[in-house]
């Protein structure tokens, strides 16, 4: 995942936060069966959608590093793993 | 009475509910704003803004909302409740349901309590049946006139005696001891006569009652038998009510949730 696409997924995340964060505290201010229902089902809804965008960005974060992590290793000078032999 | 702003001091749960989504709005703002590159210290605060703090915010609302859900007034805010409700909060009125309101164990959240199902699901399967209400009112009810509310509204199911066998045990020497009780005991714990039937305690709500049932108006009001538990000296035994037993009528057993016909 791109750095850009990430950055772009976590600004979305943060408006359907933001929205949802309202939504919420809109039913606690105004406990009617409209701020009650929207802010308990879609506020929630866009929270987790939210959460969920961070976790990706940061496991696809984590995975291109493990990988940039595991190529480095690879070529130390201590490194004792068995090579491939050189092309002919 | 729920004002726009309910946050007082007694009310620490809503402070903590709006002191979290209000910390997490300044995150995000500032995230949205600066757009700092995404380091680990970005996505600490990033971690707070979007996932721990909305979490305290979301269960604080769960609570409130769930809270908020039980009381009389989010039942009386749908047109068609607004009898019942009034109904509930006068206090000269001698209905059942006013009565029971006025016990402080029931208080202003009397609709929620005698008409929550009892068990262990009991609580899931009335939130289940209100989102049916909300969507029945929505879909067939919202723009009903309360006159013919009154005719349309009843019970999806007649009126569980068990509701009313939690604080009414049928196992006390006192209940017992009516000679109606005790000869119409095996039909009341098996729910074939209410408990709020004809003949016996009265229905609950007689201000909705549709006409040509039990009182079909304001004025008539209820028996005695509505405001007072049944003498002892009560000879006529129970009469059970065909609609408590077989169907749910518009006079079913005068506890009234909305149901399509």
């Amino acid at each position: 995942m791109s750095t850009t696409r990430s950055e772009k997924i976590l600004r979305v995340a943060c408006v359907c936060a933001l929205v949802g964060l309202a939504l919420i505290v809109w039913s606690v201010l105004d406990p009617r069966p409209a701020p009650v229902l929207l802010g308990l089902s879609v506020g929630q809804g866009l929270g987790v959608l939210s959460f969920l965008g961070f976790v990706a960005v940061v496991a696809a974060d984590l995975g291109v590093k493990r990988r940039i992590k595991s190529s480095g290793v690879d070529s130390e000078p201590g490194d004792r793993s068995p090579k491939p032999p050189p092309a002919a | 009475m729920h004002s726009l702003f309910p946050i007082d001091e007694h009310n620490i749960l809503s402070v903590a509910t709006v002191a979290c989504a209000a910390v997490a709005t300044v995150i995000l703002v500032v995230y949205l704003v600066r757009r700092p590159p995404l380091g680990s210290g970005t996505k600490l605060w990033l971690l707070l803004g979007l996932g721990l703090l909305p979490l305290g915010a979301g269960l604080g609302a769960n609570v409130q909302g769930y809270k908020a859900t039980q009381h009389r007034e989010f039942c009386g805010s749908c047109h068609v409740m607004i009898p019942h409700a009034s109904d509930s909060e006068d206090p000269k009125s001698k209905s059942l349901a006013a009565i029971h309101a006025r016990n402080p164990f029931f208080g202003k959240d009397n609709c929620y309590t005698c008409h929550a199902d009892y068990g262990m699901f009991g609580t899931v399967f009335t939130k289940l049946g209100g989102m049916r209400h909300v969507y029945l009112y929505v879909t067939e009810f919202r723009n009903m006139s309360l006159e013919e509310a009154k005719k349309e509204i009843h019970l999806l199911k007649p009126f569980p005696n068990t509701n009313c066998m939690q604080c009414h045990t049928t196992a006390a020497p006192g209940w017992n001891r009516i000679p109606d009780h005790a000869s119409a005991k095996d039909d009341v714990v098996a729910n074939r006569i209410g408990c709020s039937s004809r003949g016996c305690h009265g229905v609950a709500h007689p201000l909705t009652k549709a006409p040509g049932s039990a009182w079909p108006d304001a004025s008539a009001g209820p028996p005695p038998s509505a405001s007072a538990p049944p003498p002892p000296s009560v000879s006529a035994p129970p009469v059970p009510s065909p609609s408590v037993s077989a169907s749910a009528a518009p006079s079913a057993s005068g506890k009234a949730k909305k149901e399509a016909k």
